[in-house]
């Protein structure tokens, strides 16, 4: 949609607006005892030659407010600076008086308590805990993310089982969740499992690691016989064209961490760029991350997408193994360094989970462990070959 | 794998000038801020799971008057003035507080990179030359090497808070010094708040996300060595 159609249908709308308060302002108010106005509530003031509104009268109007969701969302923003939106709801007469939306307040005038319902659970709580923060989103977030997300599913040979959480890390600042994940099934019966983490002092990541694990899941299904690598490269590049072109985002502003990986058959090969990673749990339950342990500071970090240059990821592979898990590092440092989160997580993933136990695994709480949680849990057909694991030539380990 | 917890940790160290020129209002705001330090481990599970705070005081000899812990449960003592002021002897017992209180961690835990928050309200008085103990707190090669912020107000000299702050630096403008120390354990506290709660930063490679001076500080260049 053009931006002189969307100017012209934005004036239109104004100008039925102004219509309408005209028609209102015409109306002759009948007097009171005291010989003000009554109320619209007490007496509904019927306009003069106000047709019955149908389905067809509203539909213009309608049109009209339909944001362009073909067009980037700055290019809408300057189409409607001249002027406020009008009010075009079936409403739009009697919320003439209703305060611009300037001049709403920016907080709630009164916060209230809220009685929420919460279930049981059977997920540990693990260390010294102090108490949690109330769920309560801030103002002014624009590109808000769900804040959980499951699937239990079977996806040609596998089953998939996975779920992302919000941190409370997020929830004591009213942001939203910024990790993503995302799976696709190829043509030729591969598995594509990615996952993405925003970073956090970047307000708008989140766009960065959707767009990424989507662009991902697009690429596997267009091109099913890629590397890992490769859909990651080609997947930073259609998130950093989406936000800049679709958000006037520059590419740091939408900063994340993110891996890849190709499952066939019952081998697997990783591709990552940052501190998210890859595990794989033998038949005998047996817990091994797939990258080497980055043994920097918690909250240092070196590299991360879309970068400016070629993209060099790490590279990793496994073959014979059980289970598959691909975990951004809220998760990941728990499972290295919390023994009752392990075996808590082993426990679910020994079986298949459906989307809500998946979730429930996630729900346990640990001292200190306030980022957001994602994992994606690929159990792979019965091994044919003895379990390896390791950085391995992904070449070698897709023959 | 681990088979035990290892929790994750934001270690962090105040260094406080106790010379005698601290005497009164701003040895007074020290421990009056201490408490609203203890007060916010407390309160915000985001910050007391995670951080955790050593207080080191330095006049002419320096002490760790609180060894890196939880300050949650931490009996805060009484900070007192003392005798002059010698810098070094400041950086030589703040490194032995991070060396004592992170090297004696299980290997394996996840540690934030340590920050330093050094408050002095004037100049080097001892004899000994203070800025080989400063480079050895500031090594890179060190695997605790901690960012370090450095807060002056009263006859602080510029040019060593550029010196001493590895990336942040900030002199006061105002008069009143028990405003500013107040106005440093604002900044301290909304820093390690911000840091708690923020993951990974390729931007900012030391890792501390500082909450700058609202008023009564100007910050300095980080003077290139």
């Amino acid at each position: 949609m053009s931006r002189d159609i969307q100017l012209g249908l934005w004036q239109r709308a104004t100008a039925l607006r102004k219509k309408a308060v005209q028609r209102l302002s015409k109306v002759k108010q009948p007097p009171t005892e005291h010989g003000g106005v009554v109320p619209a509530t007490t007496h509904p003031v019927a306009l003069p030659g106000d047709e019955p509104r149908t389905a067809a009268s509203v539909a213009p109007i309608a049109e009209a407010r339909a944001p362009a969701i073909d067009v980037p969302l700055a290019a809408a923003t300057l189409v409607v600076e001249p002027t406020a939106p009008a009010d075009i709801s079936t409403d739009a007469v009697t919320a003439e008086s209703a305060p611009s939306p300037d001049a709403y307040p920016t907080e709630p005038r009164s916060v209230p308590s809220w009685q929420v319902v919460e279930v049981d659970s059977a997920a540990p709580l693990i260390g010294k805990l102090l108490g949690g923060s109330e769920p309560r989103l801030g103002t002014a977030i624009a590109h808000r993310t769900p804040s959980y997300a499951s699937d239990g599913v079977g996806v040609g040979q596998f089953y998939v089982a996975a779920a992302s959480h919000v941190g409370l890390s997020h929830i004591a600042q009213g942001t939203p969740r910024q990790d993503a994940y995302n799976f696709a099934l190829t043509t030729s019966g591969r598995l594509v499992v990615a996952v993405a983490d925003g970073m956090g002092s970047r307000p708008q990541s989140q766009i960065g690691a959707t767009h990424f694990c989507d662009s991902v899941a697009l690429a596997a299904s267009t091109t099913p016989d890629d590397s890992a690598a490769a859909y990651l490269a080609v997947a930073a590049a259609r998130a950093r064209d989406v936000a800049e072109v679709s958000y006037r985002l520059k590419p740091d502003a939408v900063a994340f961490v993110g891996a890849v990986a190709v499952i066939d058959g019952d081998r697997c090969e990783v591709a990552r760029v940052g501190d998210v990673s890859a595990f794989a749990i033998d038949a005998e339950g047996e817990l091994t991350e797939l990258f080497a342990t980055d043994e920097s500071h918690v909250n240092v970090v070196g590299r991360s997408l879309p970068a400016a240059g070629a993209v060099e990821p790490e590279l990793t592979a496994a073959r014979g193994m059980r289970r598959i898990v691909l975990a951004t590092d809220g998760l990941a440092n728990d499972l290295r360094t919390s023994a009752a989160a392990r075996s808590w997580l082993g426990e679910v993933w020994a079986g298949l989970p459906t989307a809500h136990a998946m979730s429930n695994a996630l729900r346990y709480r640990r001292r200190g462990s306030h980022d957001d949680r994602t994992a994606v849990v690929v159990a792979v057909p019965e091994p044919v070959a003895s379990p390896v694991t390791g950085p391995v030539d992904p070449g070698e380990a897709a023959r | 794998m681990e088979n035990s917890e290892l929790y994750t940790i934001f270690p962090v160290f105040i260094v406080v000038d106790v010379s005698a020129s601290m005497a009164g209002g701003p040895i007074e705001a020290v421990n009056e801020a201490l408490p609203n330090l203890q007060k916010e481990m407390v309160s915000n599970p985001t910050v007391g799971e995670i951080a955790r705070v050593a207080l080191v005081t330095f006049s002419d000899t320096a002490s760790t008057v609180v060894p890196l812990c939880d300050l949650a449960e931490a009996e805060l003592p009484e900070v007192m003035v003392e005798g002059g002021t010698n810098f070094a002897a400041g950086f030589r017992e703040v490194r032995n507080a991070i060396t004592s209180g992170l090297g004696s961690l299980p290997k394996g835990t996840p540690i934030y990179r340590p920050v330093v928050f050094f408050m002095s309200d004037g100049e080097h008085q001892a004899h000994e030359d203070w800025i080989p103990a400063l480079d050895e707190l500031r090594d890179r090669s060190w695997k605790f090497a901690p960012v370090v912020v450095s807060f002056g107000f009263g006859n602080a000299n510029t040019d060593n808070l550029r010196r001493i702050g590895s990336q942040f630096a900030f002199q006061a403008t105002d008069r009143d010094p028990a405003l500013q120390v107040r106005e440093i354990f604002n900044v301290l506290i909304g820093s390690i708040r911000t840091t708690s709660m923020s993951f990974r930063d390729p931007s900012q490679a030391d890792g501390l996300r500082l909450e700058p001076p609202a008023e009564f500080f100007t910050p300095l260049p980080p003077m290139t060595l």
